[in-house]
């Protein structure tokens, strides 16, 4: 039974893990890093890039860098038009209800489909590893992600060929890590406090052996490292004297400034002092030390945004601090001693530290994919939605109908009355948060819900079910109770991809994959092709006494065949001329191999023969 | 007893979620009360962590994950089931939630006005509070106590109640309904009196459109 695989889709970096006989492993590249980064490039010559490729590219080229993408998932223009740090995208106009970025070539990418292409490389990875295909995935989200962000992670899965077994929450998945096969941690309350690239969830979890259960989660999906870097990096851009809000400064000033700051970063989590070396040309160059003291005044604003979830937590969870039997940090942020000071102030205790805070949420999603297509494994996840889900109601109230940290899945209903005489429709509007007003929470999906037979105001009465999957995912019905059959409803998600979108997109990307396929099918005969030509070539000069004038020719002709084809886009054409050399030249191979043989004889002393 | 929906066979869904011939589970019939739903006996004076340890055997035995690879109709069951064993779970590990489903199951209405004195009570003590940061925190203390004193009535009703077999009495319950609107009233105060309620999402985060 082919496997599935557990991917953490990070907002700087991304992991994919698999469980192998029983254990899980974090897949590496061919350079054995795990972390792939999510990033983009997309260049001049029209060609793009992914991970670590992109990331060097825009060092060096021209072109449009994509950073960052998850930040945008199930957002629309307005709320990225107002988005903080630096702007090195550019939108396209359109619906509010999806972000578009304009890149080179004027194509217009959603976050959606740059997730899914991150998604697909990590896939490529684990089927290399696997020597088989991989078609299903526990993809991680963050556990304060909103249904649009959610629903968004799924469709990216989708389009990347992936069946998503779950949407798993990366706090709980990291809890999972962290608890599995570890008598000491198995039973208790604990907190896992998440900061990442661009995310900070903490959820607090009771443990009681292989049942992980979350107690409560609270978080900001606007809040991660990114935002210490766009902090730092703006501070350099003004000590440069480069004022970068106008849009005149080329993306490669900003992406220079975002690497240098996030650099000195990294260096600032063992040194205290670093040296700060920013030079843009024709700007004033910045060159100067930077303490740890001065950086942590700098990011404290931004650190001080992860108290209030932490209090809701623990509140929530109806625990004091004193209670937790330990307190979990994941996500590379937290390697931060200002993170790590913050988080001993708030929990008021040494937090437990785990060797790879990078790993371990790829890891509990590998765990769970594997529990979920038939691995042998006593545990269970019971997790719960992070937002309030309700309805709108008369004077823009919000009515609650599944209150935040309700476990999954769950089922509610809610009761309505119509207004008006003889009115036959109802309009129902779905939201998410834990505002009262309709104007401060997320609008999630508008309905029509028709048929209503006519009679008096106040005697028609629609009844709402709210049904919250696994993956946290909302599905809405209505029913008109006078009738009983439930009526024909029009949902239009807020944000986010239709579902005739995602097929559509999914029908073009197969077409591509094709195309895709065949250009790399015949890169590689190329580069097969290329590697023979020159292995010839060499043996030729070396030995080429060995053959008479007809060899020879014969060899040669096969070698300018082939040389021609090369340029030429038929692989086919190219893989039989491969393989007409290697038979031309299979005799050739053997006397070389004898004269070889004889010469090491010739220079070796008598003794060894004896 | 009803007939399993795969092999026919007699089966105790309530109880014994799997059929016990052919281990299909079993959907949860209409009606069955949250208490039953987690196997636990009717009343007010339930240990907090008997309802945690019997949320979570019940989530062993009927999460969808468990039936990851089980056919469309029994993982659909697995969902319908725990959302009943989550709503069951939401409601009885709460004493105030708990108390309001005990006097709702007497067939008594909760949602009716509270006597306008009370309201008028609160609103001077809201009224009270904008006079000074002191003032504030000494009514938060004050309210806290009060509805402290009006859960341990609370208590104190539903536990002689629930001696005396009378849980489903109506009229013997009305009194703790009055009980109930009065603590929830307290908690909104309080609520309202800390600037807890209605609290921003989060800061980064703008939500408004």
């Amino acid at each position: 039974m082919a496997r599935a695989v557990g991917i953490d889709l990070g907002t700087t970096y991304s992991l994919v893990a698999v469980v192998e006989n029983g254990q899980p492993r974090v897949l590496p590249d061919e350079r054995g890093e795990t972390r792939f980064p999510s990033a983009l490039f997309c260049g001049r010559n029209g060609r793009d890039s992914l991970g670590w490729d992109a990331i060097r590219r825009a060092r060096d080229e021209e072109g449009d860098l994509l950073l960052s993408v998850k930040r945008f998932m199930g957002k629309g223009t307005s709320w990225a038009k107002g988005a903080s740090g630096l702007k090195t995208w550019k939108l396209a106009e359109g619906e509010d209800r999806l972000v578009r970025f304009v890149v080179e070539g004027g194509r217009a990418l959603s976050p959606i489909e740059i997730s899914a292409k991150y998604l697909a490389a990590l896939k490529q990875r684990a089927e290399a590893h696997l020597k088989e295909p991989v078609k299903q995935a526990v993809i991680t989200v963050p556990a304060y992600f909103d249904d649009a962000q959610r629903q968004a992670t799924k469709d990216a899965g989708r389009l990347a060929g992936l069946e998503v077994l779950r949407l798993l929450a990366e706090p709980t998945a990291a809890a999972v890590a962290y608890g599995i096969g570890k008598p000491e941690h198995d039973h208790g309350r604990y907190v896992v406090f998440d900061l990442g690239g661009g995310t900070f969830d903490v959820s607090v979890l009771a443990f009681e052996r292989g049942v992980f259960q979350v107690l409560s989660t609270s978080g900001d999906t606007a809040l991660g490292g990114d935002d210490f870097d766009h902090a730092l990096a703006e501070q350099l851009l003004r000590e440069a004297g480069i004022q970068h809000n106008d849009g005149n400064v080329p993306n490669a000033v900003l992406y220079q400034a975002r690497a240098t700051a996030k650099a000195l970063k990294e260096q600032l989590t063992d040194a205290e002092r670093v040296t700060v070396d920013f030079t843009v040309p024709g700007a004033r160059p910045v060159k100067r030390e930077l303490t740890r003291d001065e950086y942590h005044a700098l990011i404290a604003p931004i650190l001080q945004r992860c108290m209030g979830p932490c209090q809701n937590a623990l509140k929530d969870a109806g625990l004091k601090a004193s209670e937790l039997s330990g307190v979990i940090l994941v996500g590379g942020s937290t390697r931060m001693p200002a993170v790590r000071q913050l988080a001993r102030e708030v929990f008021g205790r040494e937090p437990l530290l785990d060797a790879h805070p990078d790993e371990v949420v790829a890891v509990g999603a590998a765990l769970q994919a594997d529990l979920l297509t038939g691995g042998d494994r006593d545990m269970l996840l019971l997790d719960v939605t992070p937002l309030s889900l309700g309805l709108e109601t008369m004077g823009g109230v919000v009515e609650k109908v599944i209150p935040r940290n309700t476990a999954i899945p769950a089922k509610a209903m809610a009761t309505f009355t119509t207004f008006a005489e003889n009115q036959t429709a109802m309009d129902i509007h779905v939201v998410q948060g834990e505002r009262e007003r309709v104007q401060d929470v997320k609008s999630l999906a508008r309905f029509k819900l028709r048929g209503i037979p006519p009679m008096a105001a106040g005697l028609g009465r629609v009844e709402v079910t709210f049904a919250l999957d696994a993956d946290g995912l909302l599905t809405v019905t209505a029913r008109e109770q006078m009738t009983g059959a439930t009526q024909s409803v029009e949902v239009k998600p807020s944000y986010g991809l239709t579902d005739e979108e995602v097929e559509r997109m999914l029908m073009d990307s197969l077409e591509h994959a094709e195309a895709d396929m065949s250009e790399r099918l015949l890169i590689e005969e190329r580069v097969e092709a290329v590697r023979i030509v020159d292995a010839t070539e060499k043996a030729l000069e070396a030995d080429g006494s060995l053959l008479d004038p007809d060899e020879r020719k014969r060899i040669d002709d096969v070698m300018d065949r082939l040389r021609t084809a090369v340029h030429g886009q038929d692989r086919h054409l190219i893989h039989n001329l491969v393989e007409e050399l290697d038979k031309t030249t299979a005799d050739f191979a053997r006397r070389r191999m004898s004269r070889s043989i004889m010469e090491a004889m010739k220079n070796r002393p008598m003794t060894d023969f004896a | 007893m009803t007939a399993c929906w795969n092999c026919q066979q007699p089966t105790d869904p309530v109880a014994t979620p799997r059929c016990a011939s052919c281990n299909k589970l079993q959907p949860l019939p209409a009606g069955v009360s949250h208490f039953a739903v987690l196997g636990l006996p009717e009343g007010y004076g339930v240990d907090v962590s008997a309802v945690d340890a019997a949320y979570r055997q019940k989530s062993l035995q009927v999460h969808p994950d468990r039936f990851a690879r089980a056919e469309p109709k029994e993982r659909r069951i697995a969902a319908e089931r725990t959302a009943a064993v989550n709503a069951a779970y939401s409601v009885l590990k709460h004493p105030f939630l708990r108390a309001a489903y005990l006097v709702e199951r007497a067939g008594v209405k909760l949602d009716e006005k509270p006597d306008p004195m009370l309201l008028m009570e609160l609103m001077e003590t809201r009224e009270a509070a904008e006079e000074s940061d002191s003032r504030r925190a000494a009514l938060v203390e004050k309210t806290r106590a009060e509805k402290e004193t009006f859960m341990t009535t609370l208590s104190a009703q539903l536990e002689t109640l629930q001696r005396e077999g009378r849980l489903h009495d109506k009229a013997a319950m009305a009194p703790v309904a009055s009980t109930l609107i009065r603590v929830k009233y307290l908690g909104r105060l309080l609520d309202d009196l800390m600037g807890v309620r209605d609290e921003a999402l989060t800061p980064g985060m703008s939500l408004a459109h």
